[in-house]
């Protein structure tokens, strides 16, 4: 078995840096847009297996199935998030593409900052997202850790699974920039899909079949509580899942990298095809092990050990399945963070004069530090480690209402923006660190945040002197 | 870009979605296992037929096509803060 897992484990090693390798040879030279935006040629195909692979995180597949075994109101809250996403990315993509496009931006920062004219809330807003974005970033090495330990029988440490993995990742993201993160997403969504398609089945037979699972699915997990019981945790997952694709820095990139707007729009309908596939992979391996494998606590080692019981010789497999959804994770974040600090940091605030070329090796050496960075806390592994990273996503939310505005609220101004960010910062990470928020689930401390973030970015904006109309006009009015 | 009735069926039907979906819980008719999860994927079903009317008859690509494509990457003015 080790001797299996090893060759499959080299194969896809190889397989994604001559990925990697490849993208860095089809570059269509050393520019800034290249690196972080591929050059704007990415397909439709690119954009939702990228939105798809990097929304199936290492956690996703250890963690995330695991909370749905034995909980329908967080499953068919993540079912709906999952269709309301491309919904709010169309929403959002359409517009952000074409004024992207049109001053070449390549992060969402660019647009912040220039709408609201304000170095220091891009600054800020940059500063604070990356801070608490990276941590997010080592969970994709901890998994992949963990599963090779596990799949080698113990024999390779946990450290030496982790660096391997971050070492791999790290090179060709660093060697390729978006191109590469692109391919290898492709390749990484395609080998999730076909792992799956050889797990569930097995799953389901281990239950007892597909009518046989079904009539032992308890009703006590399959039915929402009575009373309305299970409102709030339903709308906590749908408004984490729903929202955190559109505002996470390691996704929302992808709305800026299309062709063209044809492009972007194929690209959505093939995101909510990957992403309802998603939700039903959820469905059917959640259903599977509560009747196979019941009782199993902390859920996020119910995949492990229904593999170990079932299909021990699926592990390899099941390996694989965990390195190609924490490495397509784990680029994305990186390339996203290198994004914004080399655009936000260096090439405005540093050196404004820096050639395409420049921006391009600091871009390369800032993604190569945040995989270093994330490595190293990976190895770490401090407790609470997955505390951190739910906050991590929920006040990387925060600068939603900053993009939505600047895309298409004509009456905002800076001073509501940093208003509206601050605060919903400041709430967000107060109902993670300090008190516990009012709405239970993964999603109530950033709701709460939201709703806050919003309020004062609106009532400061109606406040306040608005921005010059021409100004407003060569974002919102640049359309036929 | 004006106001269509495609644009106002894109928004009701969002709105139609959202609200059938969130009150799942408090659904009375949700009783069984079944019914649960047939809301649920009809739900997913609806959800997905709005991202199709919202992305080929709602909002187009063709009404975001920009007025005036020969200042392509020409960056905004920008102002100095005191």
């Amino acid at each position: 078995m080790l001797f299996f897992t090893l060759i499959l484990l080299i194969v896809f090693i190889i397989g994604m840096l001559w990925l990697g390798w490849w993208a860095a040879v089809k570059s269509t030279g050393k520019t800034e847009s290249e690196y972080f935006v591929a050059g704007w040629t990415t397909g439709s195909v690119g954009i939702s297996f990228s939105i798809f692979a990097t929304l199936a995180s290492a956690g996703y597949a250890l963690g995330t199935i695991g909370v749905f075994y034995g909980n329908p109101a967080a499953l068919t809250g993540f079912a709906f998030g999952m269709v309301f996403a491309p919904w709010f990315m169309w929403f959002m993509g359409k517009r952000a593409w074409a004024i992207g496009r049109k001053y070449h931006y390549s992060t969402f920062t660019d647009l912040i900052g220039d709408f609201f004219q304000s170095e220091k809330l891009r600054m800020v807003v940059s500063l604070i997202i990356v801070i608490f974005f990276t941590p997010y970033l080592s969970v994709n090495l901890i998994g992949p850790g963990i599963i090779l330990n596990q799949a080698s029988g113990g024999t390779i440490p946990y450290w030496v699974g982790a660096v391997a993995f971050g070492v791999v990742c790290i090179i060709y993201t660093w060697r390729g920039g978006m191109r590469a993160v692109i391919w290898t997403d492709i390749a990484q969504g395609l080998i999730m899909l076909a792992g799956f398609a050889i797990i569930i089945p097995i799953m389901i037979g281990a239950a007892g079949g597909w009518y046989n699972m079904w009539e032992k699915l308890p009703e006590q997990i399959a039915l929402y509580k009575p009373k309305g019981g299970s409102f709030w945790i339903v709308f906590s997952w749908f408004w984490i899942i729903g929202f955190l694709q559109p505002a996470n820095p390691d996704r929302n990139t992808r709305l800026l990298v299309a062709k063209d707007l044809f492009t972007l729009r194929k690209g959505v309908v093939a995101t909510v095809i990957l992403l309802n596939i998603a939700t039903l992979i959820s469905f059917f391996l959640g259903w599977s092990l509560a009747v196979a494998i019941p009782g199993i606590t902390p859920t996020d080692k119910v995949m492990g050990a229904a593999i170990v019981k079932f299909a021990p010789f699926l592990m390899p497999v099941f390996m694989i399945v965990v390195w190609a959804a924490g490495m397509s994770t784990l680029d994305s974040g990186i390339i996203g963070l290198s994004a914004m600090w080399t655009k936000d940091i260096y090439r405005r605030n540093i050196n404004p004069k820096a050639t395409d070329d420049r921006v391009y090796t600091v871009g390369q050496i800032l993604s190569l530090l945040f995989g270093v960075v994330a490595l190293v806390i990976a190895l770490i592994n401090p407790k609470d480690l997955w505390f951190y990273i739910a906050a991590a996503a929920a006040v990387s939310m925060m600068w939603l209402p900053l993009i939505i505005g600047a895309l298409y609220w004509k009456r905002g101004t800076t001073a509501g923006a940093w208003a509206g960010f601050v605060s919903g910062v400041i709430v967000t990470v107060w109902y993670y660190y300090v008190s516990k928020p009012p709405i239970p689930g993964p999603g109530g401390a950033s709701f709460i945040g939201m709703v806050i973030n919003v309020l004062f970015f609106v009532v400061v904006s109606l406040a306040t002197k608005p921005l010059d109309p021409r100004h407003v006009a060569r974002f919102q009015g640049i359309f036929r | 870009m004006k106001n269509s009735p495609k644009k106002i069926w894109t928004w009701v039907l969002e709105i139609i979605f959202l609200f059938l979906a969130l009150t799942a819980p408090l659904n009375p008719f949700l009783t069984t296992k079944s019914s649960v999860y047939i809301w649920t994927f009809v739900m997913m079903g609806l959800g997905t037929i709005n991202i199709l009317f919202l992305v080929f008859r709602g909002y187009p690509p063709e009404e975001f096509s920009l007025e005036d494509e020969t200042a392509m990457g020409e960056r905004p003015i920008q102002r100095k803060e005191g």
